[in-house]
């Protein structure tokens, strides 16, 4: 019971320090530097990229469906062996695991990973 | 308690100030790093002052604009304008609506009203001046998604609703991204009132186009611009003319010597060109020949030997640049004054950022004894026989197309490129230096 009492305080602290941080900093309208003041010196003229120009990770989806094929492939091998003990037990766990997979897959097929331009 | 003293420490340091270079203004500006009271920096950022020399008409008021707001705060405009000259129009850029200070003419203790500025603001008397422009992001996310996160494609797609920096062919044969963007008009090294747009690969330059912002009808506040021009039309004495040569050569080479990071090199050159300015007794030639045995101790004339040599035959047929080629050409040995001085023209070789140095100097000290020889006998130019500017012979003799200079840069690192720019002092604005007097 005390248990519980002390974990309920400590949840209701917790939480009620994260609303007033997040009230406290949210009401200091004023920011510490205006756009120009963030913006790079170039002597009065102005940049025509964006920020992220150069360093935008184009492999990221790439990188989303290799690590979804590569685990399918890696745990596939292991479980070849088990499945022979185990049978129908393991063949739903790695249906479970492969259609977890797939949701990666579909949601790099939605980013266009699959799309070469 | 402690804040204020910190104040008060602030305020006794050199105070940081940009340098806007407006039409009009050469390179008058340069002059202040002999001031010990100040500290010329090559950012807003570094700056509690932004000094606007000159004027800001057309493309350059966005620009004084854009630099004012990036000042951080507590921060004051100085406008250093010309005396007598027409009040600016609608198109003055909000920076200049409210100045601190303005100061009237070359003549003005500027450097004062600059520590002056700089103590009121620390001490709390002078309020920090607002934004000139709106305080909106330069390029906003215009990306798919509630917080424009999104884009399309992923080779060179769109992501964030801008594209992606392409790949081109370098010097070495390689595919690597290139990158553009408008530099200038504020930056040391490039020429007055000039935006540089450079396609970047890495430190290299890929293109580079000079595009020089006509500021139309802009009143003359550098001194030595207004000799030259006087000169033109009216009878001036020789001494006079050369001291002014000799002012607009060593400010040239301090303004080198600022974009290599020689900072005590910049303010012996800048004071002595103060010198030069101030009169007849201003500056001994021997102390600009101290200043190029100091000079060549320094690694600089080695790293700039080489740098901004141009292919085949220099395109320069006249001015210090010609001469630092090796080309025989002066408009001031058809002058009968020159002549009964016992004029002898100063050549270097090489054609290179380091020859024109050197030559620039070699000027300045050869016009600083021609002077004091003219002195004695009271020689004058007349309008009527050739005049060599600092640039070439008036009225255009020494110019060169920006578009030869921007396709010599293409392939060169950009510290060489801004070396070779400002080893070249162009003037390529007919608004920024006097109609016709130099090109």
């Amino acid at each position: 019971m005390l248990t519980t009492l002390a974990s309920a305080a400590v949840v209701t602290a917790a939480a009620g320090l994260a609303v007033a941080a997040v009230r406290l900093l949210a009401d200091r309208g004023d920011p510490a530097s205006t756009w120009p003041q963030r913006a790079p010196f170039l002597g009065g003229g102005w940049s025509e990229t964006h920020a992220w120009n150069q360093y935008h990770p184009r492999y990221y989806p790439m990188t989303l469906v290799f690590i979804a094929f590569e685990m399918e492939m890696m745990f596939m091998y292991p479980w070849a062996v088990v499945f022979v003990r185990q049978g129908a037990k393991a063949l739903a766990e790695m249906g479970m695991f492969l259609a977890l997979l797939s949701i990666g897959i579909v949601y790099a097929w939605r980013e266009g990973a699959f799309r070469w331009q | 308690m402690a804040v204020s003293a910190l104040h008060r420490l602030a305020a006794a340091a050199p105070v940081p100030v940009f340098v806007a270079r407006g039409a009009g203004a050469g390179l008058l500006g340069g002059e202040l790093a002999a001031d010990r009271r100040l500290r010329l920096v090559a950012s807003p950022r570094q700056a509690t002052v932004v000094l606007a020399a000159g004027h800001f008409g057309g493309g350059l008021g966005p620009a004084l604009d854009r630099v004012h707001d990036q000042l951080p705060h507590p921060r004051a405009l100085v406008w250093w304008r010309a005396a007598g000259g027409p009040e600016p129009g609608d198109d003055r850029p909000g920076a200049l609506d409210h100045p601190a200070a303005v100061v009237h003419g070359p003549g003005g203790d500027v450097a004062q009203v600059l520590v002056d500025t700089h103590r009121r603001l620390l001490a709390g008397d002078q309020a920090t001046a607002p934004d000139a422009g709106a305080d909106e992001p330069p390029h906003p996310f215009e990306g798919r998604g509630d917080h424009g996160q999104g884009g399309e494609g992923m080779m060179g797609g769109v992501p964030f609703g801008r594209p992606m920096a392409m790949t081109g062919d370098d010097r070495d044969g390689l595919a690597l991204g290139q990158v553009s963007a408008d530099l200038g008009p504020f930056l040391v090294g490039l020429p007055a009132a000039t935006v540089a747009r450079v396609t970047f690969q890495g430190e290299v330059v890929q293109a580079l186009e000079l595009r020089p912002q006509a500021v139309p009808e802009a009143p003359v506040l550098d001194p030595v611009l207004a000799r030259f021009d006087e000169a033109r039309h009216r009878p001036v004495p020789v001494a006079e003319l050369e001291r002014a040569r000799a002012r607009h050569h060593l400010r040239a080479v301090a303004e080198c010597f600022r974009l290599a990071g020689l900072w005590a090199l910049a303010a012996r050159a800048a004071s002595l060109a103060r010198g030069a300015g101030a009169g007849v007794a201003g500056v001994d030639p021997a102390a600009v020949a101290a200043l190029g045995r100091r000079l060549r101790a320094s690694a600089l004339l080695a790293s700039w030997s080489g740098v901004g040599t141009f292919p085949g035959r220099s395109p320069f047929t006249g001015g210090a640049n010609a001469r630092a080629a090796g080309l025989a050409a002066d408009a001031r040995r058809g002058d009968p004054a020159y002549r009964a001085l016992g004029f002898a023209m100063v050549v270097q070789h090489g054609g290179d950022a380091r020859a024109r140095l050197v030559q620039r100097l070699a000027e300045a000290r050869h016009a600083l004894e021609l002077a004091s020889r003219a002195a004695d006998v009271g020689a004058v130019h007349h309008p009527d026989h050739p005049l060599e500017t600092p640039w070439g012979p008036a009225p255009d003799g020494g110019s060169v197309a920006l578009e030869v200079v921007a396709a010599a840069l293409a392939g060169a690192d950009w510290s060489d490129a801004l070396a070779t720019l400002c080893s070249l002092d162009l003037v390529p604005d007919a608004a920024v230096a006097p109609a016709g007097a130099a090109p």
